[in-house]
C-alpha cells in the first residue's frame, strides 16, 4: 500500500527523463508555484471569513500579519527562525516519501535531536564554543538517524506497516524524553521538565551584522545537498524508482532494504538536526513541549512542495512567515495566533484538491483508478 | 504482586480505556472493509471530542453533547471522504492532513470560542451519566457494570450491530465487495463511491463517539490534543483484529488492558511517562505480528 501511496505522492514520476529541457523544468515549476499560490489565496480567503466572524477587518489583520513577518530585518529574522525547523523536517519527509517509505515519525526524531544537542551543549567539554556546537549537532544527527532505523528493520524483516510503527515511535520517544527531563536530567530547583541551560559559548551565532540566526543557512545548505542527491546521483534516482514502484525496482535489481535504510537515516538525521537548531539557536535548553508539532507542519510543507527541495525552501519560508506573522496578528487584533495552523491545513487540502481535480479532468498523474 | 495485576479494577480500567479505541477501531474497520485505509481516525476523534464539549456546554444536555460529538466526527469524516472518494486524493496524505488540520482547528476554536488555551473546564459541561443497569449483584465486576457510562454500552452495541450488518445484511456484503473486488462491482453497476462515502461517514460518527467518551464521558473537560494518539492505536487494533468484528473487539480490549497495566505499574514505582509508552510499544508489537503473519501467508 505504501508503495502505491508514494507513487501517487511523488508528483509525476513517470516523466523521469534525463533530457528534460530547462525550459520544460521551468514551466513545470512555474505551474506548481501557480497552484501553490492559488491554494494560499483560497486558504487566506477562508481565514478571512473566520476573522470577519470575530468582528475584525480581515485586510488590516492580514496587514498586521505581513508587517510582523516581513517588516524589517528583525521580522525577517523571526520568519526565517520559524521556517528553519519546517524546512529541515520537510526535507526529512521528502527523502523517505520519495523512496516509498512512509515514515511519519519526524516529530520524535526532532525531539531526540533536541535532547542530545541540549545534553552535549550544556556539558563542560573544555572545547571552544564552535567545536561544541559542531559536536552537539553531529551527535544529534547520529542519534536521530539511529532512532529512525528500526522501523525499516521491522518493515523489511517482518513486513510491519511503517506508517503505524513510525507514528507510534514518536509517542514513545517523546514520552521517554519527558521522563528523562522530569527525572534524571532535570537540574535542581527547576519546576518545568527541562535540561540545564546550554553554555553561552555554544549558542548558535547570528549571521554577522544581522538579526538572522545561522540555523536557516544550515537548513538551506541541507536543502542544496538533498537536491543534488535527488537529482544528480544514482542514489536519488534509485529512491525515485523504488518510490514509484517497488516491484519494478526489485526487477531492476534494486534492494529496497538498503535504499529505505539510507532514506530513513537521512530523514532521522535531518529532523534531529532541526531539533538541535531549536535548542542551540532558539530555546538554549531542552524544555518539555519544545515543539508544538513542528515536524507535522514540516510534513505538510513537504507535501505541498511535492518533495522538491527548492519547493520545500519556499513553502517553509511561507509557513514560517505565517507562523511568525500570526503573533503580530494576535497582538494587533486579538485573533488567536493559532489561526496560522488553520490556514496551513487548509492550504494542503486545497493543494490536494487541485491534484484530485486535475486527475479527474484527466491531465494529472493518476490516470487509472 | 501478581494479584495487583489481575484484579477486577484492572479489567474495569481496561474496559474504560478500550472503549474509545474500540469505537474508533470499528470505524477504521468499516473503512478498511470498503477499501479505504483511514489514518484520519485520530483527527476525526479529536474533532468529535471538541464538538461534544462545545455542544454539552452550550445546551446543558449530555444527549445533545453526544449528538454534537457524533456530528463533529461526521464533519471531519466528510472532508476526508470528499477528498479521498470524490476528488480521489491519496488516502494517506489526506488522512494525515485531517489529523493535522483537526489539531489546528481545535486549538484555534478553543481560543476563538472559549477564550482559553490548553484546556476548557466548566461546571456547565454536562457529563454522560451511567446507564444504571441493575447488575450490582454480580460478584466482582457488578458495581462497575451498573455505574459505567452509557457510551461503554453503546460501543458494545455498535460492535454487535456492525457484526450483524457485515455478516448477514446485503449492505454489508456489498461494502466488503467494494473493498475486495471494486472492478467487478463497477461492472455490475453498484454504487462504489456512495458505499465508500457511507462507510467513511459512519466511521466519522463512531470516532465522534470515541472523542465524546474521552471528554464528556471520562474527563468532563476538553484538553488540547486529548486523543493523544488513541486514533493511531485504533488503527493498530483493527489491523491486529483481522477480518472479523470479534477480533477488533478483542484487540481493542487488549490495548485497553495494556493502558490499564501502564496505570498499574505506576503504582508499583515505574515513572508514569515511561509507563505510558507501553500502549504505543504494544501497538508496534501488534503491527509487527500482523505483518509477519501476512508475509507468511503470502509466501505459502
Amino acid at each position: 500500500m505504501s508503495e502505491v501511496a508514494a507513487g501517487h505522492l511523488a508528483g509525476e514520476p513517470a516523466k523521469v527523463t534525463r533530457t528534460r529541457s530547462l525550459a520544460r523544468i521551468a514551466k513545470e515549476q512555474a505551474a506548481n508555484i501557480g497552484w501553490i499560490a492559488a491554494a494560499l489565496l483560497a486558504a487566506l480567503l477562508v481565514g478571512a471569513i473566520a476573522i470577519r466572524i470575530q468582528g475584525i477587518d480581515p485586510l488590516s489583520a492580514y496587514g498586521a500579519m505581513a508587517t510582523r513577518a516581513f517588516g524589517g530585518w528583525r521580522a525577517v529574522g523571526n520568519t526565517l527562525k520559524a521556517a528553519t525547523p519546517l524546512l529541515l523536517t520537510g526535507l526529512g519527509t521528502a527523502v523517505v516519501f520519495r523512496a516509498g517509505f512512509i515514515n511519519v515519525g519526524q516529530e520524535g526524531q526532532l525531539y531526540i535531536g533536541a535532547l542530545v544537542a541540549a545534553i552535549i551543549a550544556s556539558a563542560d567539554l573544555g572545547t571552544p564554543g564552535w567545536l561544541q556546537i559542531l559536536i552537539a549537532m553531529a551527535a544529534a544527527t547520529v542519534a536521530g538517524a539511529a532512532w529512525a532505523a528500526w522501523p525499516v528493520f521491522l518493515r523489511v524483516r517482518f513486513n510491519a506497516n511503517e506508517i503505524v510503527t513510525t507514528l507510534m515511535s514518536s509517542y514513545v520517544a517523546i514520552l521517554a524524553i519527558s521522563w528523562l527531563v522530569n527525572g534524571p536530567l532535570r537540574p535542581a530547583g527547576v519546576a518545568v521538565g527541562s535540561t540545564a541551560p546550554i553554555r553561552p559559548a555554544a549558542h548558535l551565532p547570528f549571521v554577522p551584522g544581522t538579526p538572522i540566526g545561522s540555523g536557516i543557512l544550515i537548513a538551506v545548505a541541507a536543502a542544496i545537498i538533498f537536491a543534488v542527491v535527488f537529482n544528480r546521483t544514482p542514489l536519488g534516482y534509485e529512491w525515485k524508482i523504488l518510490g514509484h514502484n517497488a516491484h519494478t525496482a526489485r526487477y531492476a535489481g534494486l534492494r529496497p532494504a538498503r535504499l529505505w535504510l539510507l532514506a530513513a537515516l537521512a530523514s532521522g538525521g535531518v529532523c534531529a538536526l532541526a531539533g538541535a537548531i531549536e535548542v542551540l539557536g532558539v530555546q538554549f535548553r531542552f524544555v518539555e513541549g519544545l515543539s508544538p508539532g513542528l515536524a507535522y507542519v514540516g510534513i505538510l510543507v513537504a507535501l505541498i512542495a511535492r518533495f522538491s527541495p527548492a519547493g520545500i525552501v519556499l513553502v517553509a519560508i511561507l509557513f514560517g512567515a505565517i507562523n511568525a506573522g500570526a503573533i503580530g496578528l494576535e497582538m494587533a487584533s486579538g485573533v488567536p495566533a493559532q489561526i496560522s495552523s488553520v490556514i496551513q491545513g487548509l492550504m494542503i487540502l486545497f493543494v490536494a484538491a487541485q491534484v484530485g481535480l486535475r486527475s479527474l479532468i484527466g491531465r494529472g498523474p493518476r490516470g487509472s483508478h | 504482586m501478581l494479584d495487583a495485576f489481575l484484579s477486577w479494577t484492572m479489567v474495569e480500567t481496561g474496559i474504560r480505556f478500550a472503549t474509545p479505541i474500540l469505537l474508533a477501531a470499528l470505524g477504521g474497520y468499516l473503512c478498511q472493509r470498503a477499501g479505504v485505509f483511514n489514518i484520519g481516525l485520530e483527527g476525526t476523534m479529536l474533532s468529535g471530542a471538541f464538538a461534544a464539549v462545545a455542544a454539552s456546554f452550550a445546551t446543558h444536555s449530555w444527549a445533545l453533547g453526544i449528538l454534537g460529538g457524533v456530528l463533529g466526527g461526521v464533519f471531519a469524516a466528510a472532508i476526508f471522504a470528499l477528498f479521498v472518494v470524490s476528488l480521489r486524493t491519496d488516502e494517506i496524505v489526506t488522512g494525515l492532513t485531517v489529523n493535522i488540520l483537526a489539531v489546528g482547528m481545535t486549538t484555534y476554536l478553543l481560543r476563538a470560542v472559549f477564550g482559553v488555551q490548553g484546556r476548557f473546564a466548566s461546571d456547565q459541561i454536562v457529563m454522560v451519566p451511567p446507564l444504571g443497569l441493575p447488575l450490582d449483584w454480580i460478584p466482582g465486576i457488578g458495581s462497575f457494570l451498573s455505574s459505567t457510562s452509557i457510551l461503554v454500552y453503546l460501543a458494545l452495541v455498535a460492535a454487535i450491530v456492525i457484526n450483524v450488518y457485515m455478516r448477514y445484511l446485503p449492505g454489508g456484503v456489498r461494502l466488503q465487495a467494494v473493498g475486495e473486488a471494486p472492478a467487478a462491482l463497477a461492472a455490475s453497476g453498484l454504487p462504489i463511491a456512495r458505499t465508500k462515502w457511507l462507510a467513511i461517514l459512519v466511521s466519522g460518527g463512531l470516532c465522534g463517539l470515541a472523542g465524546t467518551y474521552l471528554t464528556i464521558g471520562e474527563l468532563g473537560q476538553y484538553v488540547d490534543n486529548v486523543t493523544a494518539g488513541r486514533g493511531y492505536i485504533a488503527i493498530a487494533a483493527f489491523v491486529f483484529g483481522g477480518r472479523g468484528v470479534g477480533g477488533v473487539v478483542l484487540a481493542a480490549f487488549l490495548f485497553g488492558l495494556v493502558d490499564s497495566l501502564a496505570i498499574r505499574t505506576q503504582g508499583l514505582g515505574l515513572p508514569s511517562n515511561l509507563a505510558f509508552t507501553l500502549p504505543y510499544i504494544a501497538a508496534i508489537a501488534a503491527i509487527t505480528v500482523v505483518g509477519a503473519r501476512s508475509r507468511r501467508v503470502s509466501r505459502a
